[in-house]
């Protein structure tokens, strides 16, 4: 029988992609894989590298897959209260993550790797530890006005550094890589204190915002008035200076005047009388006014009432 | 049997051999005509499943994702080289390589889930404020406490880019779930250190920029491989305590409001205080002048008359005087020259005009 070419190449094809599929598994990054031999582990057997690798099929090698991301524990228990030292009790909720460091270690100790009853023995280490670091800080550690007093990164710095310490101590394989605070709270039992506190701030604080705005705008007004005196002060002193120069220039003319201070006197006067003349005068004259003499002559006879304009 | 099995059966002229009975000539020819088309389906399949194999490595990517091909387990490129954006693409079937799909849009979000008094699900679905309680069961309502030790309700939406999607997507389990506890924390950590007032009110942009630092400083720890963009942080005052809060503002507003209005009566005064000094030196400068002016203009006069008036000063005065009596007879409204009164009172009425009323004098 004649055998065509094509054939030969899907026949080879077929095998080589059944024999790769038979003998050859992978690991993916970000995960490790261990394999067994008869369900014996092998330190040799694990691989922590991306790649293909050779196996014999099953039954005699078995190959288990280990997801080496960091996984996210969260601290469910919202009403986890931890005493402090100060006698304080607070409500405190953490998130840790968390990877699988040594395989070899992780799977036979949480059942065939499972990440779940992992995380059931770090959740206890966690509140393990955070009950530990609680009980050495006051509740002003945790919270404080001053940036540079807060001290909660540092219990969470302490914090992770307890978690480690039990997780070397249960040597399970497991590196953890942070532990973060989510929450902290008050037992409801404290938050009606809490409120009537606030509340009676908030009067204070009315009252201070008040204060101060009276005060400001006092200040202000005050300020105003302050500055509105000195300016007229310093008008007046200027006028005044001012009216010195008009009345030093007029005396500085006095040695031509004293040439004859009578004839002065009467010009001046007669300017005087010019000046009060401008507007519209009644003026009231006796006929003994100068110039008006003339009017002497043509006195009325007894009785006789006579006015002339 | 086979088909070379079959094909030995027959002469080279193509006739049977002489041992060959006509009825095993049927069936053999039967046989291989069956044989023949068996061959034909197993080819027929076996092209196939090749077609198939190398067919399964064809896929698609929509707009919403992006895919990494891992070749043995490794990413194909890296960083952004990594990511195959939408459209049909190829990669080699399994087991050689193996295609990673990954939600992906050019910015995400990601919502607190502490600190607000409804749940993350109840603000998706609009839900209303809660009733105000006169305690907090940290059960059902959440909150946060700033460092004066006061509660107040925060919320926030963080806005981020997926800088490295490989270790976003292969570094951990779900990195999501981490930006939202980091928002988390980066709101607790930034409250327990701002005032209430200033976290609420005074300074909300203070409270988001260290809301933002807190958070980028932790991606960066976590080496999570994103880019925080956005951070908006809410603050809202306790329920309970809602009006008083209010009252704090509306006292914030009436502060400035009368600090306002004493810098207008200021602005008002000084104003005034300014066009009067300017009034009073204007008129100064004007009496200096009209003195100055007045002076000159006597001395001139002074000197310009006084060789006449020491010539005759009885006819000069008398001139002068009568100069001047015109000019002011001219501009008076009424002059009255008054008769002998001869004992007589005598009395006006200032109203215009001026009427003189002579009567008989009481005193004498």
């Amino acid at each position: 029988m004649k055998r065509s070419p094509l054939t030969i190449t899907i026949a080879f094809l077929l095998i080589i992609i059944f024999g790769l599929m038979l003998f050859v598994f992978q690991v993916r990054k970000s995960e490790v894989a261990v394999v067994t031999l008869f369900g014996k582990m092998e330190q040799s057997r694990i691989k922590t590298q991306p790649g293909a690798y050779l196996q014999w099929p099953w039954p005699i090698e078995q190959v288990h897959h280990l997801d080496q991301k960091v996984h996210t524990l969260e601290d469910t228990d919202k009403l986890d209260s931890l005493a402090l030292p100060d006698q304080n009790i607070i409500l405190l909720q953490t998130y840790a993550g968390w990877r699988i460091a040594d395989p070899y270690k992780f799977y036979p100790k949480f059942e065939e790797g499972s990440v779940s009853k992992a995380e059931d023995i770090l959740a206890v280490m966690i509140r393990s530890a955070k009950l530990e670091v609680a009980g050495k800080h006051n509740f002003s550690d945790f919270l404080s006005a001053d940036e540079r007093e807060m001290k909660l990164p540092e219990i969470e710095n302490e914090m992770l550094a307890k978690v480690r310490d039990n997780v070397r101590t249960n040597d399970c394989g497991i590196e953890v890589k942070f532990v973060q605070i989510r929450s902290i709270e008050l037992p409801e039992s404290d938050t009606p204190s809490v409120f009537e506190r606030m509340k009676d701030e908030r009067g204070k604080v009315i009252a201070d915002i008040r204060a101060d705005a009276l005060v400001r705008s006092n200040t202000i007004t005050a300020q105003a008035d302050s500055d509105a005196a000195k300016l007229l002060a310093d008008a007046d002193a200027q006028a005044k200076q001012i009216r010195g120069q008009g009345e030093a220039a007029m005396v500085s003319s006095l040695q031509v005047l004293r040439q004859d201070p009578a004839f002065a006197s009467f010009i001046m006067d007669l300017d005087m009388l010019d000046e009060l003349s401008k507007d519209k005068t009644t003026w009231i004259l006796d006929h003994s006014t100068p110039g008006l003499e003339l009017l002497q002559a043509a006195k009325p006879a007894p009785g006789e009432t006579n006015a002339s304009k | 049997m086979s088909e070379e099995e079959s094909k030995q059966l027959q002469t080279p002229g193509g006739n049977l051999a002489p041992d060959a009975t006509p009825a095993d000539d049927a069936g053999t020819q039967a046989l291989s005509e069956a044989l023949r088309s068996s061959f034909i389906i197993v080819r027929v399949i076996m092209i196939g499943l090749v077609a198939l194999f190398f067919g399964s490595g064809f896929f698609m990517v929509d707009a919403q994702h992006k895919a990494i091909i891992l070749r043995m387990g490794k990413p194909v490129g890296e960083g952004e080289a990594a990511l195959l954006g939408p459209g049909l693409h190829f990669a080699f079937p399994r087991p050689i390589d193996e295609v990673v799909k990954i939600p992906f849009t050019s910015s995400q979000t990601a919502d607190s889930t502490v600190g607000w008094y409804l749940t993350a699900e109840e603000r998706a679905k609009g839900a209303a404020k809660p009733a105000p309680q006169p305690r907090m069961d940290p059960a059902a309502i959440s909150y946060v406490l700033t460092g004066d030790t006061n509660i107040i309700h925060v919320v926030a939406t963080v806005t981020y880019r997926i800088s490295d999607p490989i270790k976003f997507h292969f570094d951990f389990a779900d990195a999501k779930t981490l930006v939202t506890n980091d928002l988390n924390n980066a709101l607790l950590l930034t409250a327990s250190h701002f005032n209430v007032d200033d976290a609420l009110t005074l300074q909300p942009t203070a409270f988001a920029a260290a809301v933002m630092a807190r958070m980028r400083e932790l991606v960066k720890e976590q080496d999570l491989g994103v880019t925080v963009d956005l951070v908006s942080p809410q603050t809202h005052p306790p329920l309970a305590l809602e009006n008083d809060f209010n009252r704090v503002a509306e006292a914030r507003q009436e502060g400035p409001d009368s600090i306002t209005k004493a810098e207008i009566h200021s602005a008002d005064v000084l104003g005034n205080a300014r066009g009067a000094k300017e009034t009073r030196i204007k008129t100064a400068d004007a009496a200096r002048a009209r003195m100055v002016g007045l002076i000159g203009a006597e001395q001139t006069n002074f000197s310009r008359l006084l060789p006449d008036y020491q010539r005759d000063p009885q006819l000069v005065k008398r001139l002068l005087l009568a100069e001047t009596f015109k000019k002011v007879w001219a501009n008076a409204q009424l002059t009255e020259v008054l008769p002998d009164l001869d004992g007589r009172q005598l009395r006006f009425h200032l109203s215009p005009p001026a009427t003189p009323i002579y009567g008989t004098s009481t005193n004498q």
